[in-house]
């Protein structure tokens, strides 16, 4: 004999659904602490990828202020002293620094051979 | 037995003074135990169903601080298992696959009133096992939580006709399967 709707619908709410495992709240609250430190180490890369970038481009254009120089037939500019106290007189401003530095790298010790030696500046006589 | 996630907007209204997590574990202890319980009638599958509510609370999360405005996250979680378990069993249907007995096990429990015939159990777990989804949902939604037809074909944006029907085939298979395993019961139990 085949039960009626009443009988199975009887059946079904003697019974219900299995309840979720103990374990599956843990990892659905994960969720929000997986994210905070997904976010923390995107932030960290971040900063390490800037730092790493910053470190690259400082050498480069110290590199290539040591070609430039040597291209020009300057040595090796010393930054000294008595350098620093012209840079102030001359108002101690980017422009001034400048002017002084090309004074000084055209008359700094000359690298052999090309190109040609240029005329040794006295960067003392430019002081007005 | 009432919706899993309706006691849900109280719930979380009386806790958004917390942050995330807070809000995150009241939005779980109000609902995921109706949640679980609906994605598994509908998947059949322990595994499956667990998954179904982990990306439906995912989903939640990632709105990010939207999570905290949300009036109905009721409503909203009830709306992404189901359409997970739905993504899971179109899946299954492009590269079937043989659920392991792991998974499959214990879909039903005792009500806490009623004491465990596990012949029976085993029994009305088998007629189950053999709806399509779509009336398991059905069967689920009316018997489960207690819902009407029409609140039934408003949550799933069906015609009162066709829930009523998918609801009457599931009792009709119901009856069938229930009715040929007891007559194999009785046949096998009959002396030669």
């Amino acid at each position: 004999m085949s039960p009626n709707d009443p009988q199975i619908e009887a059946m079904l709410t003697r019974y219900r659904p299995t309840g979720p495992p103990a374990n599956l709240r843990d990892r659905v609250l994960r969720l929000t602490g997986g994210r905070r430190s997904r976010w923390a180490m995107a932030v960290g890369l971040a900063i390490a990828a800037l730092l790493v970038l910053s470190l690259g481009l400082d050498l480069a254009s110290r590199q290539m202020m040591q070609e430039t120089a040597l291209a020009l037939g300057a040595g090796r500019i010393e930054w000294t002293p008595e350098a620093e106290e012209m840079a102030q007189m001359l108002n101690g401003d980017g422009e001034g620094r400048r002017y002084l530095a090309l004074a000084l790298a055209a008359g700094a010790p000359h690298r052999e051979g090309f190109p040609p030696r240029m005329p040794r500046i006295d960067a003392s006589r430019m002081i007005p | 037995m009432n919706d899993p996630g309706e006691q849900v907007s109280d719930a979380s209204s009386g806790r958004r003074t917390g942050g995330p997590r807070e809000f995150l574990a009241a939005a779980y202890d109000a609902c995921a135990d109706g949640l679980y319980r609906y994605a598994l009638m509908l998947l059949t599958d322990h595994a499956a169903a667990e998954d179904a509510v982990h990306q439906a609370f995912a989903k939640l999360v990632r709105m990010d601080r939207g999570v905290l405005e949300i009036d109905s996250c009721a409503h909203y979680l009830r709306t992404a298992v189901r359409n997970e378990c739905w993504r899971i069993i179109e899946k299954r249907c492009r590269r079937p696959r043989e659920i392991d007995a792991a998974s499959a096990a214990h879909l039903l429990e005792a009500d806490s009133s009623s004491t465990v015939d596990e012949d029976e159990r085993a029994r009305l777990e088998a007629a189950l096992l053999a709806l399509p989804p779509e009336q398991r949902e059905v069967i689920h939604m009316r018997v489960y939580e207690g819902r009407t037809f029409q609140q039934i074909a408003d949550l799933l944006d069906l015609s009162i006709n066709t829930v009523a029907s998918r609801y009457r085939y599931a009792t009709d298979k119901l009856r069938q399967s229930l009715a040929c395993e007891r007559d194999e019961e009785e046949g096998s139990h009959e002396p030669e």
